[in-house]
């Protein structure tokens, strides 16, 4: 059952019904999203079921010992006992594939990567570090724990949820998530990105151009690349405002993963911004416990791109990652070196023209790390890149909608437009037959502006 | 906002996007139910479609798609009914007649001619097709991929036009979600190809039955089999109607052995077709992407004894490598139906199949 299809429309309108019929007895509530869940999920193949299953129960066993355990070095070995349980089966479903091609030696084997399993993993390793960290944090109930790491909402493809802000809202009778206007809003705003603009750019330039990058005028591989940084946006952005919505159709809060990532004016800025819960899982069970910032320059330096790189290769098998997380630790590096170093006391249209050429290289890099991100090899992204650099126009030039659609993406951010931002007020406003008939007929129109047939979300590949 | 009116709503906007969206519904479904619809749920939807058609919706719908349709193609959306009024008439609705309902009267009249005369050798005896010329490669997903090589091989020939139009997830037993035979119709009408490369079939394969008994996978002799055929038949001959050449790439070996069975079975069928048409020829590509034993493999060597991952982790789809080596024996076949002129310090491609080993 994918998410965007009527099947899950149906289902959800069916678990949205009992789910509010039963909201005020928590422990009917919860069943019913476990239920949910592990059908929703158990729909992609029952073993996947099977493994998210046995993770929780390993995550949920693992809290309690390092919890219950007085001896440190006790809680350390069950700590590192589990981490290399569930690293290791992430590992193995990840990454076996690549190490029997790269080794040749290793049989080959039929892999099915079970969908989600980065995101729930990282999600059960950062309960358990934080239990580790603060055994208070403890969640006692299996039934809880079950639902955090199966949550049908987010157990594709994030937000990564954390446990001490997740379990407490389904224990709660009252709702944690009142604003059904937003909810409902934020679930057309991500139909639109995904259905309507993701797959036009898609399946417009950006499959192309990553195929043939020779069939590509100079400005054609500019405009495609920076149509690949909209694409991704409107891709993994567009599920996430998708996630939020139906949890919060459900009265529950799951985090912001996205907040305008292509408005920053330096890379900082845009990890800040761009896959949030990410990053700052990054910051928190990697970054931090390497030594973070708080030590030499130069292993503050490593520490980056140690980060960087493990998160770039968190995305899949393949070293274009590697070289795609590297660049972006390499960046960072940069970014602390230099900041509040330059530009500084600036004021009026100097300042603005700084910002700028700030914004401007911020973009730019970060659209040119995409190419590695979105190319199968190092072949096809040194191709893409030798487009752009050739200064000709033999090949296809941008065509005028993918021109318009990715300015359109990248300029709504970069230059803050925040007017729809007050389109949920404007639908509280309206009785609920002519509310209910403005979200289907919205609605109908996202779906009709995309493709006959869906495209998979990118991010479901991780 | 209460729980009663948040479902209330949502229940609502859902009733409201499907039944804007009804002309769709019959594709979903036809997915769904691929011997047809039950009874009950036909005559629901036959009644649904009658009031998106009767309060205007469909053609609302419809003008919608072709307004657009200089913002998208043929395969993107279905706006190939777009380019001509009759296609646009002739969409859908009939066809969700239930179990037993499901042939459309031209199916029938397929199903009760001859299996076909056409002579096989006659393909050969044509003349040559004569440079420049437009190549049109259609059908499902495997032909999305082996475009992608194509596209690259064409780069060695002179005169040689690629016009890629796979449509994913589509074949020849689902016309609600993409009629191709509609949809060729039209692409030879707006791009006059002079040869047409098909490869489509995964899709078709999975609704075959086996016979158990059969010494090699063959399909029984069932009402989908029946369809199937008389689609295929209708395919075929919008190419054999116009004279224009067709290689249809036979599919390869796929990693379930089930599927495996099916897809053999299916370029059984099609290249049975094949030979009773004017101008089609089937390219068998079984051999190519397996190891030594004849079975599936994710990787073999090349000529240069480099082990070269072939196929994709579903182990359906082909990799780009593996779709070149489909490409170079597709091009040393069609040395028999194009004079190719390789661009100055090009070489024709050398066939694959003879040097290369499979992968221990």
């Amino acid at each position: 059952m994918q998410l965007l299809s009527l099947e899950f429309a149906f289902f959800f309108l069916a678990v949205l019904g009992v789910a509010w019929a039963v909201r005020s007895r928590t422990l009917a509530f919860r069943w019913l999203l476990l239920a949910a869940s592990y059908i929703f999920y158990g729909s992609f193949h029952l073993g996947f079921a099977g493994l998210l299953l046995g993770v929780s129960l390993a995550t949920w066993g693992a809290a309690h010992g390092v919890a219950a355990l007085k001896d440190a070095a006790r809680r350390k070995a069950v700590l590192a006992g589990y981490l290399a349980l569930v690293l290791g089966e992430l590992c193995f479903f990840k990454y076996y594939g690549l190490a029997s091609e790269l080794s040749g030696s290793l049989p080959e084997l039929t892999i099915l990567m079970p969908v989600g399993i980065s995101f729930f993993t990282f999600q059960a390793v950062g309960y358990v570090v934080d239990v580790y960290r603060r055994p208070e944090e403890l969640q006692r109930s299996l039934l809880d724990v079950l639902l955090f790491m199966a949550f049908f909402p987010t157990v594709l493809s994030g937000p990564i949820l954390r446990a001490r802000d997740f379990i407490p809202q389904l224990r709660q009778a009252s709702p944690a998530w009142t604003d059904a206007n937003r909810a409902f809003w934020l679930i057309l705003v991500g139909l639109f990105k995904k259905v309507a603009l993701s797959s036009y750019l898609s399946e417009h330039v950006t499959r192309q151009l990553f195929s043939n990058p020779d069939d590509f005028s100079s400005l054609g591989a500019l405009v495609g690349v920076m149509a690949y940084s909209a694409q991704i946006y409107c891709d993994f952005s567009g599920y996430s405002d998708l996630a939020q919505g139906l949890a919060g159709l459900l009265g529950l809060r799951v985090p912001d993963n996205f907040n305008r990532p292509y408005m920053a004016r330096n890379l900082r800025e845009f990890w800040q911004g761009w896959h949030i819960s990410l990053s700052t899982w990054l910051r928190d069970y990697l970054y931090i416990p390497l030594g973070g910032n708080r030590c030499s320059a130069m292993r503050r330096n490593l520490n980056l791109l140690a980060t960087m790189g493990l998160g770039g290769l968190w995305h899949g098998a393949n070293l274009t990652f590697l070289a795609w997380g590297a660049l972006h630790g390499v960046g960072l590096m940069v970014t602390h070196a230099f900041a509040g170093r330059v530009g500084t006391g600036l004021s009026g249209i100097r300042a603005k023209a700084r910002d700028a050429a700030f914004w401007a290289g911020t973009f730019g890099f970060v659209t040119l790390a995409w190419v590695f991100f979105a190319a199968p090899d190092f072949e096809t992204a040194a191709q893409v890149l030798m487009r752009i650099v050739s200064f000709d126009g033999l090949g296809k030039g941008p065509g005028v909608t993918v021109s318009c659609i990715t300015l359109g993406v990248v300029g709504f951010q970069a230059l803050r437009l925040d007017w729809l931002s007050e389109c949920p007020g404007l639908l509280s406003r309206l009785p609920v037959p002519a509310l209910a008939c403005a979200l289907g007929v919205l609605g109908a129109l996202a779906v009709r502006l995309g493709p006959d047939g869906m495209l998979p979300f990118i991010y479901f590949s991780f | 906002m209460r729980g009663r009116r948040i479902v209330l709503i949502y229940a609502l906007a859902l009733a409201v996007g499907v039944l804007l969206q009804f002309d769709r519904i019959g594709s979903w479904l036809s997915g769904k139910y691929p011997d047809g619809l039950p009874e009950g749920l036909a005559a629901v939807v036959a009644a649904g479609e009658s009031l998106h058609a009767a309060t205007g919706l469909t053609d609302l719908a419809l003008g919608l798609d072709c307004s657009t349709s200089g913002l998208f193609d043929g395969t993107y959306k279905k706006t190939y009914r777009c380019g001509d009024a009759a296609l646009a008439d002739a969409a859908p609705p009939a066809s969700h007649q239930g179990k037993g309902g499901e042939r459309t009267p031209g199916e029938l009249e397929f199903l009760s001619e001859d299996a076909g005369s056409a002579n096989p050798s006659g393909l050969a005896a044509q003349a040559k097709i004569t440079l420049p010329a437009n190549v049109l490669v259609v059908g499902d997903s495997l032909a999305v991929t082996l475009a992608v090589s194509l596209e690259k091989a064409f780069k060695d020939f002179e005169g040689l036009t690629m016009i890629p139009k796979g449509k994913i997830a589509s074949g020849l037993q689902n016309p609600q979600y993409y009629n191709w035979e509609q949809a060729l119709s039209q692409f030879m009408k707006e791009y006059d190809p002079q040869l047409v490369i098909v490869m489509m079939g995964a899709n078709d394969a999975k609704y075959l039955s086996l016979d158990p008994e059969a010494p090699e996978p063959s399909a029984l002799e069932d009402k989908r089999r029946q369809i199937y055929e008389a689609r295929l038949k209708k395919f075929l001959s919008v190419m054999d109607e116009r004279k224009v050449r067709s290689y249809w790439i036979g599919l390869p070996v796929m990693g379930d052995s089930d599927l495996s069975g099916k897809s053999r079975a299916l370029n059984a069928i099609v290249s049975r077709a094949c030979q009773g048409s004017s101008h089609g020829r089937f390219l068998d590509t079984w051999p190519l992407l397996c190891d030594q034993q004849g079975n599936y493999a994710q990787h073999i060597m090349d000529n240069a004894g480099h082990r070269i991952r072939v196929r994709e982790g579903d182990k359906i789809h082909f990799s780009t490598a593996g779709g070149d080596i489909i490409v170079k024996a597709l091009l040393k076949d069609a040395g028999e139906l194009i004079e190719f002129k390789p661009r100055p310090g090009k070489q024709m491609a050398e066939a694959p199949s003879a040097a290369r080993t499979a992968a221990q």
